[in-house]
């Protein structure tokens, strides 16, 4: 299983580390050239491609024609949303896997063919609420 | 009254050839700089200050009465979310929007939208010219 992650961050990397384990194989599209280094330091078994990874050339160079799964870890709802666009539409990625901060905006990844959408802050909040009423 | 979201280079100078065509222009931009650096003193059209994908900015913009969205930000994916999120929201409306990346105007023409892209018509253009004046030579 080849799994395509955009935009690694925190988040990203902690990712990496659990799907390794797991034995898929992974690359990463990272605009940021110095996460990007550090990135591919830590894990030599994973391809780091520079670039944004909202542009369609950029996914095409990371192989996304054979990816399983895409993951949309951006910062940015916006650019989660035209990985996913391009990924479904264009290139039938059966399973695509996005971050999205705005809750308003979840019908339109669902809409999109969005298997699972995740919300770091209110997954925060959640946690946390949860601790301070345990 | 037509629509422009986002006050880029493209936007400011569309809402003045629009205003010069008597058409009525609101223009919706987040970034006042943007406003600042690109829009003439003269543009004689409403502007509203706010985030273009916030539905209370677009209706303070009037965009019920609006008869085409023209969404122009320099940011494909940005206009990417704004034309899906606009055509869920108001179905009916004629929406026009501006993109670069090849790969997202094909996407977008066969999903019914209506695709201006600058860098396609530089690229024709500038063909068309070369390949039109080797043919003279």
């Amino acid at each position: 299983m080849f799994v395509l992650i955009c935009g690694s961050g925190k988040v990203g990397v902690h990712l990496v580390r659990g799907l390794l384990a797991d034995g898929y194989e992974v690359a990463i599209i990272e605009r940021d050239e110095d996460i990007g280094r550090s990135v591919a330091d830590h894990f030599p078994e994973v391809c780091v491609f520079s670039g944004d990874a909202t542009e369609s050339s950029v996914l095409k160079r990371a192989g996304i024609q054979r990816a399983d799964v895409v993951v949309a870890a951006a910062g940015e709802d916006k650019d989660n949303y035209t990985i996913c666009k391009i990924a479904r539409r264009m290139f039938n990625v059966p399973r695509c896997v996005a971050r999205v901060n705005e809750p308003a905006l979840h019908d339109l990844f669902r809409g999109e063919g969005v298997s699972a959408i995740i919300n770091v802050t209110a997954m925060a909040a959640q946690a946390i609420e949860s601790a301070v009423n345990s | 009254m037509i629509l422009v979201l986002g006050s880029t280079r493209l936007g400011a100078r569309l809402t003045k050839a629009l205003r010069a065509a008597s058409q009525e222009v609101t223009l919706v931009e987040r970034s006042r700089r943007y406003l600042e650096q690109y829009l003439p003193d003269d543009y004689g059209a409403t502007v509203v200050l706010g985030a273009p994908s916030d539905p209370e900015v677009l209706s303070s913009a009037g965009v019920d009465r609006a008869a085409v969205i023209c969404i122009v930000n320099r940011d494909d994916a940005l206009n990417v979310l704004l034309a899906d999120l606009l055509r869920s929201r108001y179905p009916s409306k004629r929406i026009l929007m501006r993109l670069d990346d090849p790969v997202l105007t094909q996407v977008y023409r066969e999903g019914g939208y209506e695709v201006v892209s600058p860098l396609d018509l530089a690229i024709k253009a500038f063909t068309h010219s070369i390949v039109a004046v080797a043919e003279q030579v």
